[in-house]
């Protein structure tokens, strides 16, 4: 059976077509993925495809992600390979979806609905999803929500202490997001420490080179998450300023004349990394500018990010009343041996210790264990493996209709 | 008599205090305050020296307790812009008995300036540096409180103690992480909205949402009055409630918002016990910690993997409570005070200085 899987990040598109045998190994037929869609500069957007054994890159002029979509479907069925079943992350499910599920026109009718809530992410994906619909009209698609994993978050920690009657008017709670990163690490982290499901207490940290956020996650259920109603507050991220105290967004309009649609542009797309070390969003560049002489706002900006996530990470280790996995994944979080190390310091208090060359030899392709070998606490670090992740969903939901 | 001053606007909150008895007062702050006060003391020849409270020094006042010459209250006055209401009626307060009584000691007290080298990964903001440069940053809070606890733990605690989670109970919860002590972490950061959500304040949330607010028409000052003046325990429950509704009241219908209170609360001492690498002593203070000691004991049995042992009944001796087991890995302690008493200690420390 040949899967189908389409991710949306906010600027580009990446597919993937997995032949799904039944095995836990599931090969990748087909990956592509555009670049730069929709993005305005010098640079053209451009695609790329690896398919049985050949790579191809090429400058494409694509608009948006309904034509990026439109080229990927026509260069599917131009090599006349067959699709069974087509997958979609959707980033925003809001109260309206709790797992993965099958396209109906129920489900298109509450993804719209969805779709103010995540107003970068959410309207792409339904286009992507509507373009498939017209290529492939009796092809069975299915959705799967990165808010979802937090959907068994507990009250307590999903409630704002604003008035009740405006958290009802307006829908204001604690979403979260990364839900499907968080899936595979907890999926990964207890296949490769040899544990029964649901017997792990981990906190999981997602650091990606957009968006970064924390989980703590109990029996294999999410219990709190560093992201909020939108994807703004929680940690430092690339451009987004994280965590701010809410008086700041009142007092900076009123006292400087800022118009609201201007601050919180600032603060979701010049902020975070960019804005503080004020010449890059990325946390790889800043890491090699510290050292040189002009490198004090690198400097700041590399501890505010590591300060913060310690912050997180500590309160979920107390939630979790202690716990017995610490996960780094996606890039940054797999790619940055420097990073961890700095977070792992002075950990002994929760019985963590991180074992210097083992954290410098982690690999990207696969799990690696990186605490030291007295270490109570294990640290691990996984790939996101998002459109895998999205696979395995597929495959699981056609086991259980079956 | 020395005379204290803390105006949260429209109040007035004050006090006297003479051989070492307090009395508090509340009145509105408008016209005729001053004579008001002078008819309820006996006269102005009966004040020895008087104190103001300064909620928010910016990054200009640096020492926490001060005599209040003219340069400092100049200085003031260009703070008040942090933090309007309040500070505003700190100063013209201020600038009323300097004016009026010059001979007697006038004492500044300023609740930031304990925070004012906060190491610069807790106090900046991750916003563009054209918005750093206005001055916006964390500046904490309740710096003179958080210091007192650091002093009183250090003379009373035999082991050594380097590691402190400071806690200060209260309608206005906050807590600070001090180390050798320097303050590492507060849950205040440029105003005291930010943090534990308070009985009319809503701590943390999404900046988004002040946005998605402020689209449906709210003007700011709404917005303000919504999160600062509607929210926390009083927004949750749909009546009033202050801390000692949650820490007392048996009401289950209070029961989630006491929850939200206690998780924030564990949260917090989570991420500082993490800045701290680890934790020596954790001190309760406040106000109402005798009427506190219920909830008190609920937030140390959630830290308990940390090895610390609540004692089987908490021992008072004075104002002052030992909750920690002999044997717990953490010291706990709770203290009883008032703002107002702690004042009156500091103030000492310059008076006796110019003696």
């Amino acid at each position: 059976m040949n899967i189908l899987v389409f991710n949306c990040g906010s600027s580009s598109l990446t597919y993937k077509i997995f032949e799904a045998t039944g095995d836990e190994d599931i090969p990748v037929l087909l990956s592509g993925k555009f670049h730069r869609v929709g993005v305005v500069g010098r640079e053209p957007s451009y695609s790329e495809i690896s398919y049985q054994g050949n790579s191809q890159k090429e400058i494409v002029s694509v608009r948006n992600h309904r034509e990026a979509s439109a080229l990927a479907l026509k260069h599917i069925r131009a090599n006349k390979i067959g699709i069974d079943c087509i997958g979609h992350r959707v980033v925003h499910g809001g109260g309206y979806f709790q797992k993965t599920e099958l396209i109906t026109g129920t489900v298109i009718r509450k993804l719209r609905r969805c779709l103010p809530l995540a107003p970068i992410h959410n309207p792409i994906a339904l286009d992507v999803i509507e373009e498939c619909m017209k290529t492939f009209p009796s092809v069975t698609q299915y959705v799967t929500f990165d808010s979802a994993f937090h959907s068994t978050i507990p009250p307590y920690a999903y409630t704002y202490a604003l008035p009740r009657k405006i958290i009802e008017q307006f829908g204001f709670r604690k979403y979260g997001f990364h839900g499907i990163s968080y899936l595979n690490a907890t999926r990964e982290a207890t296949r490769f420490l040899h544990q029964p499901p649901g017997r792990l207490r981990i906190v999981a940290c997602h650091l990606g080179t957009g968006g970064s956020s924390v989980a703590a996650i109990e029996d294999g259920r999410s219990i709190d998450t560093s992201m909020g109603y939108s994807p703004l507050s929680g940690l430092m991220m690339s451009t987004r300023c994280g965590d701010i105290d809410p008086m700041l967004a009142i007092y900076i309009m009123a006292a400087f004349e800022y118009r609201s649609s201007e601050l919180e542009e600032m603060l979701n797309k010049r902020s975070g990394m960019l804005g503080v070390s004020g010449f890059s969003s990325d946390i790889r560049d800043i890491a090699r500018q510290m050292s040189e002489d002009d490198g004090e706002r690198a400097s700041l900006a590399f501890a505010m990010y590591v300060h913060r996530l310690k912050k997180y990470i500590g309160s979920y280790i107390i939630i979790l009343k202690g716990i017995d996995a610490l996960v780094f994944t996606d890039d940054i979080g797999v790619g940055n041996y420097s990073l961890r190390e700095k977070i792992c310091e002075d950990m002994a208090w929760c019985g963590l210790r991180l074992d210097e060359a083992r954290n410098r030899k982690a690999v990207p392709e696969g799990v690696s264990l990186i605490s030291a070998d007295d270490s109570r606490v294990r640290v691990l670090t996984i790939p996101a493996w998002e459109e895998r992740t999205i696979c395995l969903e597929g495959i699981n939901l056609l086991r259980r209709d079956a | 008599m020395i005379l204290f001053f803390d105006p949260s606007p429209p109040l007035l909150r004050w006090c006297k205090e003479e051989n070492g008895v307090f009395s508090e007062r509340r009145s509105m702050f408008g016209p005729g305050w001053a004579e008001a006060i002078l008819r309820d003391i006996g006269g102005a020849d009966r004040i020895d020296a008087i104190g103001y409270m300064l909620h928010n020094g910016g990054g200009e006042i640096t020492a926490p307790v001060s005599l209040l010459s003219h340069d400092l209250l100049a200085k003031v006055e260009r703070c008040i812009g942090l933090l309007p209401e309040h500070n505003d009626a700190t100063s013209r307060i201020a600038r009323y008995w300097t004016d009026a009584l010059p001979a007697i000691p006038h004492i500044l007290f300023c609740d930031t300036a304990f925070f004012i080298d906060l190491p610069g990964e807790v106090s900046t903001y991750a916003v563009p540096h054209e918005l750093l440069k206005k001055g916006i940053r964390r500046y904490g809070g309740d710096g003179l409180a958080h210091r007192w606890a650091w002093n009183k733990a250090q003379a009373l605690l035999t082991n050594q103690s380097q590691k402190l989670l400071s806690v200060h109970l209260g309608d206005y919860t906050n807590i600070a992480a001090i180390r050798n002590g320097k303050p590492l972490e507060t849950t205040c950061g440029f105003s005291s909205l930010e943090g534990i959500p308070s009985s009319t304040g809503c701590g943390d949330i999404d900046p988004t949402i002040v946005f998605q607010l402020h689209s449906t028409g709210m003007s700011l000052g709404e917005i303000n009055g919504l999160l600062s003046r509607e929210s926390g325990f009083t927004g949750l429950s749909g009546e009033e409630c202050a801390f000692l509704d949650l820490a007392q009241g048996s009401d289950p219908k209070r029961d989630a918002v006491r929850e939200i209170f206690l998780y924030t609360v564990v949260k917090y001492a989570g991420a500082f016990i993490s800045v701290l690498g680890g934790v020596d002593s954790i001190v309760f203070m406040g106000a109402q910690v005798r009427e506190s000691l219920n909830i008190i004991s609920e937030i140390c049995r959630r830290l308990e993997f940390l090895g610390l042992k609540c004692a089987a009944g908490p021992r008072e001796n004075g104002k002052l409570w030992q909750l920690s087991a002999r044997n717990s890995r953490v010291a706990v302690l709770g203290m009883q005070c008032t703002a107002w008493e702690i004042m009156r200690e500091e103030a000492d420390t310059v008076l006796k200085k110019e003696v």
